[in-house]
């Protein structure tokens, strides 16, 4: 028996292991659901993987209702499973996980508790061992660990903090789960191609700023990190500053503009920037026009961040722009 | 004698008078050997100390080394085939790696680099290994790379399941990359508020170099290691007390300075406190280093635990072949140190050197030998 107290938790978080008795208590049955819970699950992918972010409604006292949000969790999973794309995948497990997020950091200390222990962690004192802050660290540049409160071994960690590790972690189950081979009737299949189908995929890429005629938007995710981070006035390594700077030359930026976009890095020396870029165009030194590295290479000296689907189909991240400029989403 | 035979009569004789003990997990780790270069051949393993033994008996490798990592099958290849179980967290700090400026040529060390490298390995395990990470002084085996440097391995195992990702988080906690003052140093409202001396991790120890540099330090000394102009340095000392004692309550506002005035001392701040370690090869899980208690084939040191790093003494603590005489003709003019004895090359002149220094310079060419 579930109260109308515990189904709107549900609704929330229907991964949650408040939740594991429900299917039981409906007698749910897989191999006949009604089309009315799988377009609502469809309906939930499709917003997830378009707009970064799936919502339920959490306005309701109608128990149809809810057992209805609840379920399309799961039934949207196993959808989205069924299609085999992974940039589909990916875009939605960060959707479900964004939407955890959102609701956890509102959530009361208790509730909050609750879920970590769900999700094993074990938070004693507001401390967590570093090897675990590890695994779950949040993608978000914020939350890594140089940031971080280190100490003994143990990072600090308050509401805030994991409210952000939680969704990470729930952002690789569901990867792990999706990928794996699923026992299901036919009628997800027919649901999962029309999801790969209807789902528009230029949404999901968001292009904003422009660099005059250079495309910052379209710009691969670990150059945008590079560009953030000469920008936010953090410390650059030769290697980092390197790979922004042949980057951005290479697709066409003037040297003084990438010069300035080096100003507030705390050891700028203008007169180094502007040899070192102009060294990469190769109207220094030795006369070789040098290019950002490889993807493999970015791998190695570890600048491979942020990784989107794009990624996995281009070598380099010269190769990237060049993709995205030949088909521009919305033109 | 060619230099190769004496070089490898001279490490067959060691290894079969030693036993190089096994890395622990031996049959789960990947070894590679080499003579040419540091790694000609991989992907060998052994079952056990008896034919690692065996093995470095008969083949006498110049190089030997082995993963990091741990594999299901560490012969397997390609890479996936091994099927990675984990890895030791290791750091590499090498002497060429730093910015020294010594006279020698890059196959030479001298005190100058060699101190450097030792105290880079000292900064980065008493000031970050053990305070920030929690590893004690037992958790770290500091090994001699039989050359110019110093590895560390930490074998615990919860470092083992560690991503290449989360080590790049290591790495660049350590280097202080990715830093963001502006996190730590924001306006609320009408405050600039900023961490207590006493704040976990980066924060905190920033800060405590501030409140100690304002402390003790001179307009001068501030302007430089906060890069600042010395007007705002001389504001911040006319009223020391209230700024120190406002960072000490987490205020940052007892002096009207812009923000991006303290954020970017923070930042500098970090450039001067951070450690330097070789990012490759922290990151790499697949990385192979060199097996301790082997004899390095460039150099006829072995590759052994360092106890203190205080007290190691790189030309005399590794020395471990014999001192019976060799031939040898100097191939160049200079003065060798080691095992506390000075040898004194001179070009052309022949002269009688012990086992181990006859080793060390016909690596080094420094000598050919004549018996």
């Amino acid at each position: 028996m579930f109260t109308r107290g515990e189904l709107q938790f549900s609704v929330k978080y229907p991964f949650s292991s408040a939740t594991k008795g429900l299917a039981k208590w409906i007698n749910f049955d897989f191999s006949s659901v009604e089309p009315r819970l799988l377009d609502r699950a469809k309906q939930r992918a499709i917003e997830g993987i378009e707009t970064g972010r799936t919502t339920v409604e959490t306005n309701t006292s109608s128990e149809r209702i809810m057992i209805a949000e609840i379920l399309s969790y799961p039934l949207a999973k196993i959808i989205v499973g069924k299609t085999r794309d992974k940039f589909l995948i990916s875009r939605y497990a960060r959707a479900e996980a964004r939407a955890f997020q959102k609701f956890l950091l509102h959530e009361s200390p208790a509730n909050l508790g609750a879920l970590a222990r769900d999700f094993g962690f074990s938070i004693s004192d507001a401390v967590i061992p570093f090897t675990d802050y590890l695994k779950y660290l949040p993608r978000e540049e914020e939350y890594k660990l140089v940031n971080a409160p280190l100490k003994d071994g143990q990072v600090q960690v308050d509401n805030e903090s994991i409210a952000h590790l939680l969704p990470e972690k729930l952002r690789d189950q569901i990867e792990k789960d999706l990928y794996q081979p699923m026992d299901v009737p036919t009628v997800f299949d027919t649901y999962a191609a029309e999801v790969a189908k209807e789902t528009n995929r230029d949404k999901a890429f968001k292009i904003t700023e422009e660099f005059g005629k250079v495309e910052a938007g379209i710009f691969p995710p670990c150059i945008k990190l590079l560009i953030q981070e000469a920008e936010s006035g953090q410390p650059m390594a030769h290697q980092p500053r390197f790979v922004l700077a042949t980057f951005l030359v290479n697709v066409g930026m003037p040297v003084e503009q990438v010069t300035e976009l080096f100003r507030n890095t705390p050891n700028f020396n203008e007169k180094k920037t502007r040899y070192y870029i102009e060294y990469s165009l190769g109207k220094r030194g030795s006369g070789t026009k040098y290019s950002p590295p490889s993807c493999e290479k970015m791998v190695f000296y570890g600048l491979c961040r942020n990784k989107d689907a794009l990624c996995e189909r281009v070598k380099h991240p010269l190769k990237y722009y060049s993709k995205k400029k030949e088909v521009k989403p919305n033109a | 004698m060619e230099k190769i035979e004496f070089i490898r009569d001279t490490l067959r004789k060691y290894y079969d008078s030693h036993t190089v003990p096994a890395p622990p997990s031996i049959e789960r780790r990947e070894f590679g050997a080499g003579n040419d270069k540091k790694i000609d051949w991989r992907h060998m393993s052994f079952p056990a100390e008896q034919q690692l033994n065996a093995y470095l008996r008969s083949e006498t490798p110049l190089y030997i080394s082995y993963s990091a990592g741990y594999y299901e099958f560490p012969e397997g290849r390609p890479m996936p085939k091994k099927n990675w179980l984990g890895a030791d967290l290791v750091f590499d700090l090498d002497a060429d790696e730093y910015e020294v400026d010594c006279s020698h040529s890059k196959d030479l060390v001298c005190d100058k680099c060699m101190n450097r490298v030792k105290e880079e390995c000292i900064k980065l395990i008493e000031e970050f290994l053990i305070p920030d990470f929690g590893f004690a002084h037992d958790d770290l085996h500091v090994v001699f790379s039989g050359n110019r440097g110093y590895h560390i391995h930490i074998r615990r195992e919860d470092v083992h399941g560690l991503s290449q990702n989360a080590r790049k988080e290591i790495l660049d906690f350590i280097t202080a990359s990715g830093l963001k003052p502006a996190r730590h140093i924001r306006r609320r409202g009408k405050h600039l508020l900023g961490p207590r001396p006493d704040d976990w991790g980066w924060p905190g120890r920033i800060t405590r170099a501030i409140v100690d540099e304002i402390g003790t330090g001179n307009e001068k000394s501030i302007a430089r290691r906060m890069g600042m102009s010395t007007s705002t340095a001389k504001k911040i000392l006319a009223k020391k007390g209230l700024v120190l004692g406002g960072i000490g309550q987490g205020d940052w506002d007892q002096v009207n300075l812009d923000p991006k005035t303290w954020r970017r001392a923070f930042g500098l701040l970090a450039i001067e406190m951070n450690a330097e370690v070789d990012k490759g090869v922290t990151m790499d899980v697949s990385r192979l280093m060199r097996l301790p208690n082997s004899i390095h084939g460039g150099t006829g040191f072995i590759a052994c635990e360092v106890p203190s790093l205080d007290k190691f003494v790189y030309y005399n603590d590794p020395v471990v072949l014999g001192d019976g005489d060799v031939r040898c003709i100097a191939r160049a003019t200079m003065d060798v140190v080691l095992k506390d004895k000075v040898f004194e090359l001179e070009e052309e002149k022949q002269l009688a050197l012990p086992e181990y220094a006859a080793f060390y310079c016909a690596a080094k060419g420094l000598v050919s030998i004549w018996g």
